[in-house]
């Protein structure tokens, strides 16, 4: 089955980078502008990953995250965390929050593709 | 009050931040030009800006750049091809993410000197001068790049409230 993997992120260009690094790759990836739609989308669509910002409006990262830890149905939903914030602050509240990984912007492609082929098979489209 | 010579070296770390940034996200080597103090901004120059607050500061991160050069990194970070999808729209959101990425680096580095701080959301604006009045009680870092032909401005203030 293709993995889903759900980019939540406000920043416009950062979701076109993220379709742009995925598109050889067989998953489906659908996108969010913050965290109440990431949450909305999540519950739906039970995605295999959700690489999730940590700066946004109407609703954050961290606020987002809460509320999945609270839903039986999202609670293990696995998480890495983009942030141009890498205060050791941050980074222990997102590490108790459970999240599997978490990559500070600006990233370098091949190590966010490591980080997410370490949770779901990213394996190359078929040439058609 | 903290002793000056402890205070953070504002333009050593403004130009750390800004060419980490442009390498690792664009692969981009940047130039450091001196005395650019009296360059004068463009008139379709897009600023953007993020404020830094902490217990032991409050300052902001401004950045200038001409929107050809963030047309150029729409076109290489979303991997458009039809300019027609690369709009204004697009090029101020991505300003604003360069500036929240540029302030990261800068707010890593101030934590490292004992000045941790928390990011705001970037604010964008085009015609917009960067603000260089200069105030006593106000530290500024000013760094001047040029990339890919372009000419880049990164501007960081601080103020360093007394206990």
């Amino acid at each position: 089955m293709t993995p889903i993997i759900l980019s939540i992120d406000d920043s416009k260009t950062i979701r076109l980078m993220l379709a742009r690094l995925f598109r050889p790759f067989a998953c489906e990836l659908l996108e969010a502008a913050n965290g109440e739609e990431g949450l909305a989308v999540a519950s739906r669509e039970n995605p295999d990953l959700i690489i999730l910002d940590y700066n946004m409006p109407v609703m954050d990262g961290i606020a987002m995250l809460s509320k999945m830890r609270e839903d039986p149905g999202m609670k293990r939903t696995p998480v890495i965390m983009l942030t141009a914030d890498s205060g050791l602050q941050s980074l222990a509240t997102v590490a108790r929050l459970g999240v599997r990984d978490y990559v500070t912007k600006p990233f370098r492609e091949e190590e966010l593709l490591g980080k997410v082929g370490r949770i779901i098979p990213l394996i190359p489209r078929a040439e058609p | 009050m903290t002793p000056a010579s402890n205070k953070p070296d504002l333009r050593r770390i403004g130009e750390s931040a800004f060419t980490e940034v442009l390498h690792t996200l664009l692969s981009l080597a940047a130039t450091v030009r001196e005395s650019a103090n009296n360059r004068s901004a463009a008139p379709d120059e897009i600023s953007s800006s993020v404020l830094l607050t902490g217990e032991r500061l409050s300052g902001s991160v401004h950045l200038r750049l001409p929107p050809a050069f963030v047309a150029y990194a729409v076109r290489r970070l979303a991997g458009l091809e039809d300019d027609a999808k690369n709009t204004v729209e697009l090029q101020n959101d991505a300003a604003g993410e360069l500036a929240n990425m540029v302030a990261g680096r800068v707010a890593a580095k101030m934590a490292v000197d004992g000045y941790p701080c928390k990011l705001h959301t970037p604010s964008v604006s085009r015609d917009a001068r960067l603000a260089t009045k200069k105030q006593d009680d106000v530290a500024h870092g000013r760094t001047d790049l040029i990339c890919e032909g372009h000419w880049l401005s990164l501007e960081i203030q601080c103020c360093y409230p007394t206990a």
